[in-house]
């Protein structure tokens, strides 16, 4: 659960800049197709979904590290033989050292409460929405059918549809002929994009990712953005005046679902302002306003769900590390991938399966990151000892790292680790 | 009597009892299951809210008339909003416009919009 947890969080921020790149493209291309908007959301909805990014030169992502955390359980612990570092000024320790593996639940603990609250959290988000939902089907269980999949309801304030994978226009019962039609071309408009499919979905994003509040941007401005792409489908081949026509039907209905008593501000609603606005200015857009979309598009994507190539130049490599030479005894050499996450708070204790002296064995570290801002530089640490070292700080112009522990203070010469 | 609304669904369900009136509630939901596909609690919902209006009553599982339909029909209401519905829409529904309340000079502001508009066309 951790893993997922963290998994999630580094997707979160390397989706932030996405999401920071649609809303400029979205003011950009504001006089565009609104179903450019949309198009954009997904990518921004796939960048969240999907953990496997293609590395490419030209992406724009920053260097976050991604995190293959591989969950291996806390097994029992195999008798360890742990390679030591030459410390600077000092003896080689006995590399023939098996140390007994340190239960280090500290270092985990605070991430396990980071977890329970995120799975707390979407535990909320779903409930909710599972209990609107409930009251909302219990609400309009008292309805008509006027034919196909279309009801009236004497009980809803505002026309609506309700439901995945059958759903129903509900309309309420007071409506007149001419508000009717547009409403249910509105409506269908809205079935025709799959927009009953897509915004629960995004909901589902926004529960998963609720801690993340460039999230919950996205999801208000995606919904604004859908009813925009569905006004817009209904006025395409409308005159001004049947434009007028379809912005009254708009402004009645609000107007009487403005009467209802205590409605709280809904969620994601866009303004009817903007609407009608944008209906009554609406022009059928021009080629180039296309092309040029289609290149942000194209750009977004590329940009910004890849992910930069993993530098390899540092001493402290971040996809693979090499356990220090031991001596000609043997050697170690990496064998599975080290999980990381960047960040100036987090101590990690993690697992890592190399292969020493022949002998498959599993090694505990303690990390410490020493990042800058975005932490993405971290070291890495064999040590011998008995207790996680402290205050782990890697210099990179000398490329030593110092450390305490057990009471003493390490300066180890970087230099020497073997690059993989 | 003048404030004795129906909307049109509660309308086409008193019109069901008026027809059949007097009848036991088991055979009012049975009806109701074959005329509007509703399900039981559905129709007992709808029974008492005519009941509390004081269109209908129920004694023991027989749904008989208050007020007949004539009499009702001649004073007749038109109900223009719905005042039992609380909350907003759950966020992942697509509904047609916005729960935002629309303060006046704003919905006065729109109206001018449309109006110029149609000025134009």
């Amino acid at each position: 659960m951790e893993a997922l947890f963290l998994k999630l969080l580094d997707m979160g921020v390397s989706a932030s800049w996405l999401i920071l790149a649609v809303i400029a493209a979205r003011f950009l291309l504001r006089n565009a197709p609104k179903s450019i908007r949309c198009i954009l959301w997904a990518l921004v909805s796939l960048r969240l979904a999907y953990p496997v990014t293609i590395p490419s030169p030209v992406s724009l992502a920053p260097k976050t590290i991604a995190v293959e955390q591989i969950l291996t359980e806390r097994e029992a612990p195999l008798p360890r033989q742990i390679p030591t570092f030459r410390n600077q000024g000092g003896a080689i320790s006995d590399n023939a050292e098996s140390v007994k593996p340190e239960s280090a639940s500290a270092p985990l603990r605070l991430t396990e409460i980071f977890s329970a609250v995120w799975l707390a959290g979407l535990a909320v988000m779903l409930l909710y929405a599972l209990a609107g939902f409930l009251r909302l089907r219990r609400t309009v269980s008292a309805s008509l059918s006027m034919g196909g999949n279309l009801w009236i309801c004497d009980d809803i304030p505002a026309p609506f549809i309700l439901g995945i994978f059958r759903p129903r226009i509900y309309l309420p019962s007071n409506l007149d002929k001419a508000r009717t039609r547009y409403v249910i071309a509105h409506e269908n408009a809205h079935l025709r994009h799959y927009d009953h499919f897509w915004k629960p979905l995004g909901y589902a994003l926004l529960s998963v990712y609720w801690f993340h509040p460039l999230v919950w941007v996205a999801y208000v401005l995606f919904c604004r953005d859908l009813e925009l792409a569905c006004d817009e489908r209904v006025v395409r081949e409308m005159k001004l005046s049947e434009r007028a026509a379809y912005s009254q039907a708009l402004l009645d209905c609000s107007r009487e679902c403005g009467n209802v008593a205590a409605c709280p501000l809904a969620f994601g609603e866009t303004g009817v302002k903007t609407r009608v606005k944008a209906v009554l200015n609406y022009r059928k857009p021009a080629f180039g306003i296309v092309i040029v979309s289609a290149i942000v598009c194209a750009g977004v994507t590329v940009c910004f769900l890849t992910s930069p190539i993993p530098k390899q130049d540092s001493a402290l490599s971040l996809d693979a590390f090499a356990v220090p030479d031991s001596g000609s005894d043997g050697s170690a050499r990496l064998v599975s991938e080290m999980p990381v996450l960047g960040g100036k708070l987090k101590q990690v204790e993690t697992r890592v399966h190399y292969d020493f002296r022949g002998y498959e064995t599993v090694h505990e570290l303690f990390m410490a990151p020493t990042g800058k801002e975005f932490g993405i530089e971290s070291g890495y640490l064999l040590y011998s000892g008995e207790t996680p070292p402290e205050n782990v700080v890697y210099d990179r112009k000398m490329e030593t790292v110092t450390f305490e522990a057990d009471g003493q203070t390490f300066v180890y010469d970087a230099r020497s680790w073997a690059k993989d | 009597m003048d404030n004795l609304t129906l909307g049109t669904v509660e309308a086409r369900f008193a019109d069901l009892i008026w027809e059949h009136a007097p009848l036991s509630s088991g055979e009012l939901v049975k009806i109701c299951e074959r005329e509007l596909r509703w399900k039981k609690p559905t129709t007992y919902n709808v029974l008492r809210k005519l009941c509390e209006k004081g269109l209908f009553r129920n004694d023991y599982g027989t749904v008989s008339a208050v007020v007949s339909r004539s009499d009702f029909y001649a004073a007749k209401s038109v109900k223009f909003v719905s005042d039992t519905y609380g909350g907003s829409f759950p966020a992942f529904v697509a509904a047609f416009t916005s729960h935002k309340r629309l303060s006046k000079e704003e919905a006065d502001e729109i109206q001018r919009m449309i109006d110029a508009a149609r000025e134009e066309s």
